[in-house]
């Protein structure tokens, strides 16, 4: 008998219609689980960022309190939908998007640190390493500290070894010993910003050059 | 009368049947007066003639009163009457005891006796001719030889004549030497040899000429030894001569002779000519001994005193001699030749001989005879020497000789005393009247002008002793009576219907038949019709006399004429003349009437002389005509279209011995050689000649006609329909619907025709679908792809019907097509009524026909009703197991409300497969989306119509009923109905499917670790310091 058969049918579909909806509520939960895990581990290491540059003094102030306002407000708003598991995509991306505005705040505020210490260094060591015996050393320091510049350290320990190439670069300059002659300095730095001429070579200047074996690095050119 | 006597004496005396010269009393009692002989002074025969009567001629010319020489030639066709004439004027003169002295006048008349050369010699002997001892004994040898050698060696002799005279001929007259060497060398090849000593050959002819009698049919060219037809080679003498012969034979016939027949025609008269010659030589004389013949019996006469009168009946005989006789006989006396007689010659001579020999004769001639037909034609000639010879016959041999003996020979004729007694022909010579019984007027002269050569030897021969012969021995012995009878020479008398009819339907054997034929054809006047005393013109006495009174003959139409056929104008058929009629004179004729001559004498010669009929195609065609169109097909209760077609089908007429090549085995109509079909074949003939029934004699010939129609009528048509013959339809039509109304239910036609009218139109002028649907049941599939293979008879079946339905009712002639179509309803409304009575199940009348005629429409019809039978079982079990489907699907008893339950369920169904994004195929949801109410009506009324057809219906109702496909339309709602179970029995199991893996989703601890740590980021933020 097809009635009864069909009838059966009609009924099952209809049972299975319903069992499909909730299934499909429950994946987007747990997807909407996975993409907050992402945001909270990024605020986490971003947390441990800003405390280490505050603990290494880098700086005293990061985050405005605007920053900080979203940050927990998404945070608290993720904490009580996670736990009636009505966490959606909006309320997950309002907290990636509070973290990102964080992470620009660091960024921007590394930026200005880091240009004011490294430049310097950068800048005397790229003039004077051809005068140095180590060229290479100084050179792959030059490429490290502009990288630190240009790149917000990520974690503590990037931080770190910020902070030692900073004072390798200190120290390599130091040990040069021309800041004590003025002429020499003054040499020094016209060839840093490339305007020494033939004129620049004064009895003393080649003096100087021939006492320090530098006499067949200069070159000149029209 | 002792008329074996009379017979007896006619052999012996009056017509001698041996060719020995008769007695002279009976010359003399018998002969008739030459009147219009053509005389001529000279040989040439161009010369303007004067015309003699024979007692002229013989007294100024053979009464030689002045004692000149003289050469008479007496000329005339073979049979003419010369040698009567030469006879004549020799038995006259030998009884003119006036003019003739046998002191004076040796008298030598050389006769023709067996026409041979061994004839011709006896008889010089015998009249002492031959006075030269040695040649006479030769002349004995030879006449001995000829009997006393074998035929071949003899006819060798005569070959290696001609042979050896061609051989030495050293003349150059003809032939140069070489030649006549090339001649002799071919002549003596034995292949040659062989074929010119052939039986019929020129040797044989010679031979016969010398040794045996004449021919009984005499002919101009019967005296010629070699014709140019012998140098004709046939083709296996023609190659045997190119392989075998020697090279000179071979290059004289293949070069110089083969393909000329002026050659032929040359060599044929070179070796003529020494015809003479090689006799002479077989008989060992010498030109010189035959010439010495002649002039010592002229030199011996001489010195006796007396002069020489030879008559010679036909020089022909004398060929030994010919040319040595002319000069012997017409070197005249005196002068050098003093020593020799005068010679009055008479000598008798064919023209053909003559012009072959005319330069011989043309200078010693002196006079020509010409015995002209004028000489002893003419009716009353004719009349009268039939009646000297009749009488000369009945008379007695001493009266003859009486008569003879006495003094009035010249005016009187031997008294018979026999006259039949009552009145019969008879003809005045002289002073008294002599009978032509058992002749007339009207057979002496037409059995004279049947004669093919017309001469007075052939007419006594023919004529006078054939007919008295038979007269007499009939009237002797009174029984097995065989005159008159035709003589070999007349193929055949008839009668015109309906006279012939008359002699032909009377109870008489067949021999009395045609003796009564030949008797009012020839004695009469062509007709059989009786008054007081005659019966076609011939006396009721003289019928009885032969042993035919009891023949009455029929009702005489028109005036009376007088007795013993005194009115042979008178003619069955006024115009035109019947062909065979005596003496009819040829008028211009038209091409029509000529070829309408030609068919009479076409259909008299195949039924008197059983010839092949010729113009049998037209015969036929108006017999078929005729038939067709005098019996009534249709209300005979026959499709009238059906004789047409039958006809035009060919083979429908067999006329016995017709040159038409028909088969009699499938003819409808079957004419055999009777009098019947005569006068039915010369009805039609004239009735195609004249246009109408107007002619003379038409109403017999109508009722002849429609008397054979009427009595052939049902052969006629059992040939055509055997036994399919109905009173109110056509039983033949009745099948043809049949086939044509099962076939259009198998084919599935809906025939939903609202009267029988209706039906028989529909059945009658549509046709049939060219193909049929397909059905379920395979054993109606494969009886639809059997009636596709048989197209060919389905369709001349529907053409039958559609043209055996329509009204030939005034067609005249061949049919004309036309628009306009006239059918036979009633029957075919007959038919349909008797049809639907029988459930159109006609397979047991089917078995009641027995005859082979429409056999193919009788099996055809047995056989589909034999598959219908296949069909409907296996349709029958079908429909039950669709039914028992139904039944599981819907219910035991299926109603329209349990089906209106389901169709809502399939309607749900849909709606649910589209909740759960369920594709489906539209085709069948389509099946299910009509009106709920129409679509439970479909299914539930085809599944009650199903089963109340099987319950109810027979067979072939069943299969009007299966033709709408109720079968397939369940069919197909109970596939659509599984379709969909079998596709909602997937949907469930998958959604069950569905169903049961839909359980916890999200693990716990991750929520938990979530909520952990937001809640330390949330204190850490907490605790972070800002900038201002």
């Amino acid at each position: 008998m097809i009635l009864e058969k069909l009838q059966k049918v009609n009924s099952t579909l209809l049972d299975s219609v319903n069992a499909t909806s909730n299934k499909h509520a429950a994946e987007t939960f747990s997807i909407q689980l996975g993409m907050l895990n992402n945001s909270t581990t990024q605020l986490e290491q971003l947390l441990n960022l800003m405390e280490a540059m505050y603990e290494k003094g880098i700086t005293s102030r990061i985050v405005t309190a605007e920053i900080k306002q979203a940050l927990q407000s998404a945070v608290d708003s993720c904490g009580e939908k996670v736990n009636d598991h009505s966490l959606d995509s909006g309320t997950v991306t309002a907290l990636k998007h509070a973290v990102d505005l964080c992470k620009g705040a660091v960024a921007s505020i590394w930026k200005e640190v880091a240009d004011k210490q490294c430049t310097p260094i950068i800048e005397s060591l790229s003039s004077l390493k051809g005068l140095l015996a180590n060229k290479t050393a100084a050179e792959t320091l030059i490429d490290s500290l502009q990288k630190s510049k240009d790149n917000t350290p990520t974690s503590v320990s990037s931080l770190d070894t910020y902070l030692s190439n900073i004072e390798k670069g200190k120290k390599i300059i130091e040990e040069m010993h021309f800041d004590s002659d003025p002429e020499v300095k003054a040499f020094i730095g016209k060839v840093q910003a490339q305007r020494a001429t033939v004129s620049s070579l004064t009895p003393h200047i080649l003096e100087w050059l021939k006492d320090n074996n530098l006499t067949d690095k200069i070159r000149l050119r029209f | 009368m002792n008329w074996l006597e009379c017979s007896d004496r006619m052999d012996q005396y009056v017509i001698k049947k041996d060719g020995t010269a008769v007695d002279v009393e009976y010359f003399m009692a018998t002969h008739v007066p030459f009147r219009d002989l053509e005389f001529l002074e000279f040989g040439d025969s161009d010369a303007k003639p004067l015309h003699l009567n024979e007692e002229q001629i013989y007294d100024q010319y053979i009464v030689n009163r002045s004692n000149k020489h003289q050469m008479l030639i007496v000329r005339g066709t073979h049979g003419s009457g010369k040698s009567h004439l030469i006879c004549w004027l020799h038995n006259r003169f030998i009884s003119d005891p006036v003019n003739y002295n046998p002191e004076k006048e040796k008298v030598i008349f050389l006769r023709r006796l067996r026409n041979t050369v061994r004839g011709a010699v006896q008889q010089m002997i015998d009249e002492g001719v031959v006075r030269d001892q040695e040649l006479k004994e030769k002349f004995e040898k030879f006449t001995a030889s000829t009997q006393s050698q074998s035929e071949e060696e003899f006819k060798a002799t005569i070959y290696g004549e001609y042979a050896r005279k061609t051989q030495t001929d050293a003349t150059g007259e003809i032939f140069k030497p070489i030649v006549c060497k090339n001649i002799a060398a071919f002549l003596y090849d034995s292949r040659v040899q062989d074929y010119m000593m052939r039986e019929g050959g020129p040797i044989d002819r010679c031979y016969q000429k010398i040794t045996s009698g004449a021919t009984s049919v005499v002919t101009e060219t019967s005296d010629i030894i070699f014709t140019e037809e012998d140098f004709q080679f046939p083709r296996d003498v023609t190659r045997a001569i190119s392989k075998n012969s020697a090279e000179e034979v071979k290059s004289f016939y293949m070069n110089d002779l083969r393909d000329d027949e002026l050659m032929m025609k040359k060599l044929a008269d070179y070796l003529n000519h020494f015809t003479s010659g090689v006799i002479q030589g077989c008989a060992n004389i010498t030109s010189e001994n035959a010439r010495d013949l002649f002039v010592n019996l002229r030199r011996s006469l001489h010195r006796e005193g007396k002069n020489l009168t030879i008559f010679i009946e036909d020089f022909t005989s004398f060929s030994i001699v010919e040319s040595e006789l002319i000069t012997a006989l017409s070197v005249e006396n005196g002068g050098n030749y003093s020593d020799l007689c005068r010679v009055t010659s008479v000598i008798g001579i064919t023209d053909g001989y003559y012009g072959s020999f005319r330069d011989n004769f043309k200078t010693r001639v002196t006079k020509q005879i010409n015995v002209t037909e004028q000489s002893y034609g003419g009716e009353a000639f004719l009349l009268e020497m039939a009646a000297r010879y009749l009488n000369a016959i009945y008379a007695s041999r001493k009266a003859v000789t009486s008569w003879y003996q006495g003094k009035a020979v010249e005016d009187t004729l031997p008294l018979s005393q026999f006259q039949p007694d009552y009145d019969w022909d008879k003809v005045t010579i002289g002073k008294a009247a002599y009978t032509l019984y058992p002749f007339n007027r009207n057979s002496i002269l037409r059995l004279y002008d049947k004669l093919k050569v017309k001469t007075t030897r052939n007419f006594l021969t023919y004529v006078i002793q054939h007919f008295f012969e038979r007269f007499a021995d009939g009237m002797e012995y009174k029984d097995n009576w065989t005159f008159p009878e035709l003589p070999p020479y007349i193929e055949s008398v008839t009668l015109q219907p309906p006279y012939a009819d008359s002699v032909e339907g009377a109870p008489l054997p067949d021999s009395d038949k045609q003796r009564l034929k030949v008797l009012f054809k020839l004695w009469g006047d062509e007709t059989t019709e009786a008054d007081e005393t005659t019966i076609g013109g011939v006396s009721k006495l003289f019928l009885k006399d032969i042993g035919l009174d009891h023949f009455a003959g029929i009702e005489k139409v028109g005036e009376k004429h007088p007795g013993n056929g005194q009115n042979p104008e008178k003619k069955p058929q006024a115009k035109p003349s019947a062909p065979d009629t005596v003496n009819t004179p040829p008028p211009q004729i038209s091409k029509k009437e000529m070829t309408f001559r030609r068919k009479m004498q076409d259909i008299t010669a195949w039924f008197e002389e059983k010839k092949t009929l010729e113009y049998a195609s037209d015969y036929n065609k108006w017999v078929g005509d005729f038939v067709l169109q005098g019996i009534a097909w249709q209300d005979e209760g026959l499709p009238g279209d059906f004789a047409l077609q039958r006809r035009n089908s060919g083979n429908f007429v067999d006329i016995e011995d017709s040159k038409l090549d028909t088969s009699r085995d499938r003819a409808v109509i079957i004419m055999n050689r009777t009098s019947e079909s005569r006068t039915v074949l010369m009805g039609l003939t004239m009735l195609d000649f004249y246009g109408n029934w107007s002619f003379e004699n038409a109403a017999y010939y109508q009722m002849v006609m429609v008397g054979w129609l009427e009595k052939n009528k049902n052969a006629f048509i059992n040939r055509i329909f055997g036994d399919a013959v109905g009173s109110k339809e056509h039983p033949i039509l009745t099948w043809y619907l049949a086939a044509e109304y099962l076939q259009r239910l198998l084919y599935g036609e809906k025939i939903s025709a609202s009267s029988d009218f209706e039906l028989a139109k529909k059945l009658v002028l549509t046709k049939i679908p060219e193909k049929g649907e397909k059905h379920i049941n395979t054993s109606w599939n494969d009886v639809i792809t059997y009636l596709t293979n048989q197209s060919t008879i389905r369709t001349t079946m529907h053409t039958n019907l559609n043209s055996g339905s329509k009204t030939i009712m005034g067609i005249i002639g061949e049919r004309k097509s036309g628009d306009v179509r006239f059918f036979r309803t009633q029957e075919l409304l007959n038919s349909i009524v008797h049809l639907k009575k029988k459930h159109w199940d006609i397979r047991d009348e089917l078995a009641t026909y027995s005859s082979s005629q429409y056999k193919d429409v009788r099996d055809f019809l047995s056989q589909l009703y034999v598959k219908i039978d296949t069909v409907i079982n296996e349709e029958k079990k079908i429909a039950k197991t669709r039914l028992k489907s139904f039944q599981n699907k819907v219910g035991d008893e299926p109603t329209e409300e349990a089906y209106l339950d389901i169709i809502s369920q399939i309607s749900q169904f849909y709606v649910n497969c589209a909740t759960a994004h369920e594709s489906y195929k539209s085709e069948l949801k389509m099946k299910f989306e009509g009106t709920p109410d129409t679509l439970a009506k479909t299914a539930v009324g085809t599944y009650t119509n199903i089963k109340k057809a099987l319950a109810n219906y027979g067979e072939l109702d069943l299969l009007n009923f299966f033709s709408g496909k109720p079968v397939e339309t369940l069919d197909e709602i109970l596939n659509n109905l599984n379709a969909i179970e079998e596709f909602a029995s997937t949907l469930e199991e998958k959604h069950r499917k569905l169903i049961g893996d839909s359980g916890q989703l999200v693990d716990p601890f991750l929520v938990e670790a979530a909520l952990s740590k937001l809640e330390e980021l949330s204190n850490r933020l907490e605790a972070l310091e800002v900038a201002e």
